[in-house]
């Protein structure tokens, strides 16, 4: 067995540390072979941010992410994180590499942690 | 402490709940600790409220080792100045710049995914990866016949390494700027560092490299000179003009 957890660690001052301990979760979607995959939401510093990942086969054929828009700072930092984001997790699928060490920052840790859930998780 | 931590078990016979008594265990230390909280033992500490030997015995632990290695980096390892800089001293628990607050997360990620570790290996794991938002450590293999392999962020350009590393038991952790802006500074100056970009340490105990790297990058240039002669890590450090700095050890992990 392998087991893959994202969890978030936080606690903002806006938020209430929500620890997110479901793995990435598979969802039926409409199209035959194409599924979609609800990511935690994981709460970051200026708000929490839900990742759908949309599977074909074995390839992630999209990404998208949902922030919050109510206050200002929030989308003004996640709307500049969010097309980064969609880029990094597309390109980790053809990374052979288990995890990315890299300075803590909001959006670069969480992208790396997606990013390690997914290549361990074999997708 | 504000970080996604992702933990992954590769052994067959370790059960799930050995990992959800890791995450427990990070969200105990997250809620005594955490300076982002105002009720966190660290908190009370700041403020003022709790005496370090009323504290919990692990928070007196974190707080010795803390001093440890401002003595070890000749001050640029500091807890109590990383309390004093302008974007933690305005978080509920960091003491409002009051003498003898401190912020010791520099070492507390480290620390916790490290003992996170021990649970899971007093639980039978044997190959794991602890991913605490960019400092981690491997044990084992990933897969019979594989080595765990570890790309180093690249500074500036998203979705690429700097280096890989292929690892057996192993820490790394890595300091920088980029995205962020500079958020760590040199407690002598008060000034961020400018031309070191990135710096990774790699070594058995993920605490002490994550607190080596932190401190490497605070010496700003000088701090290749100083990780090159410490005896527990290998170090990589990235300077703004594209200048890469290994030591023989950390060349010797690298396979790209």
């Amino acid at each position: 067995m392998t087991i893959h957890r994202l969890n978030a660690l936080i606690s903002a001052s806006a938020l209430v540390a929500t620890p997110v301990s479901a793995a990435l979760t598979a969802v039926p979607a409409t199209a035959a072979s194409t599924k979609r995959v609800s990511g935690p939401t994981v709460n970051m510093r200026w708000g929490g941010v839900r990742v759908v990942l949309y599977i074909s086969g074995r390839r992630v054929t999209d990404v998208h992410a949902a922030y919050p828009t109510e206050r200002s700072r929030s989308q003004r930092i996640n709307s500049n994180a969010i097309p980064i984001l969609r880029t990094e997790v597309l390109r980790a699928q053809s990374s052979r590499i288990n995890a990315v060490s890299g300075a803590t920052d909001t959006s670069g840790a969480y992208k790396r942690s997606l990013a390690t859930a997914l290549r361990t998780a074999g997708i | 402490m504000g970080m996604p931590v992702v933990i992954h078990v590769r052994d067959e016979q370790v059960p799930t709940e050995a990992v959800d008594a890791a995450f427990a265990w990070l969200r105990w230390v997250d809620a005594v600790f955490s300076t982002y909280r105002a009720d966190s033992e660290i908190a009370r500490l700041n403020r003022g409220e709790l005496a370090e030997r009323d504290a919990d015995p692990l928070v007196q632990e974190v707080l010795d080792a803390c001093r440890a290695l401002r003595e070890r980096t000749g001050g640029a390892f500091d807890a109590e100045a990383a309390a004093r800089m302008a974007e933690v001293r305005v978080r509920p628990g960091a003491g409002a710049g009051r003498p003898g607050a401190v912020e010791p997360a520099g070492y507390v990620k480290g620390w916790a995914a490290a003992k996170a570790w021990e649970l899971l290996e007093q639980a039978g794991a044997r190959n794991a990866l602890v991913d605490a938002g960019g400092d981690l450590l491997v044990r084992g293999r990933p897969a019979p016949g594989e080595r765990w392999r570890v790309g180093i962020q690249h500074p500036r350009e998203d979705g690429r390494v700097a280096a890989v590393l292929e690892l057996g038991d192993m820490a790394v952790a890595t300091s920088g700027t980029y995205r962020r802006g500079r958020h760590i500074v040199d407690p002598a100056s008060g000034a961020a560092p400018c031309e070191v970009v990135s710096v990774t340490c790699v070594g058995r105990d993920l605490a002490v490299a994550d607190a080596l790297a932190t401190a490497g990058f605070a010496m700003g240039r000088a701090g290749a000179a100083w990780l090159a002669v410490q005896p527990d890590v290998e170090a990589m450090v990235i300077l703004d003009d594209d200048t890469v700095q290994f030591t023989p050890g950390f060349d010797a992990l690298r396979v790209s």
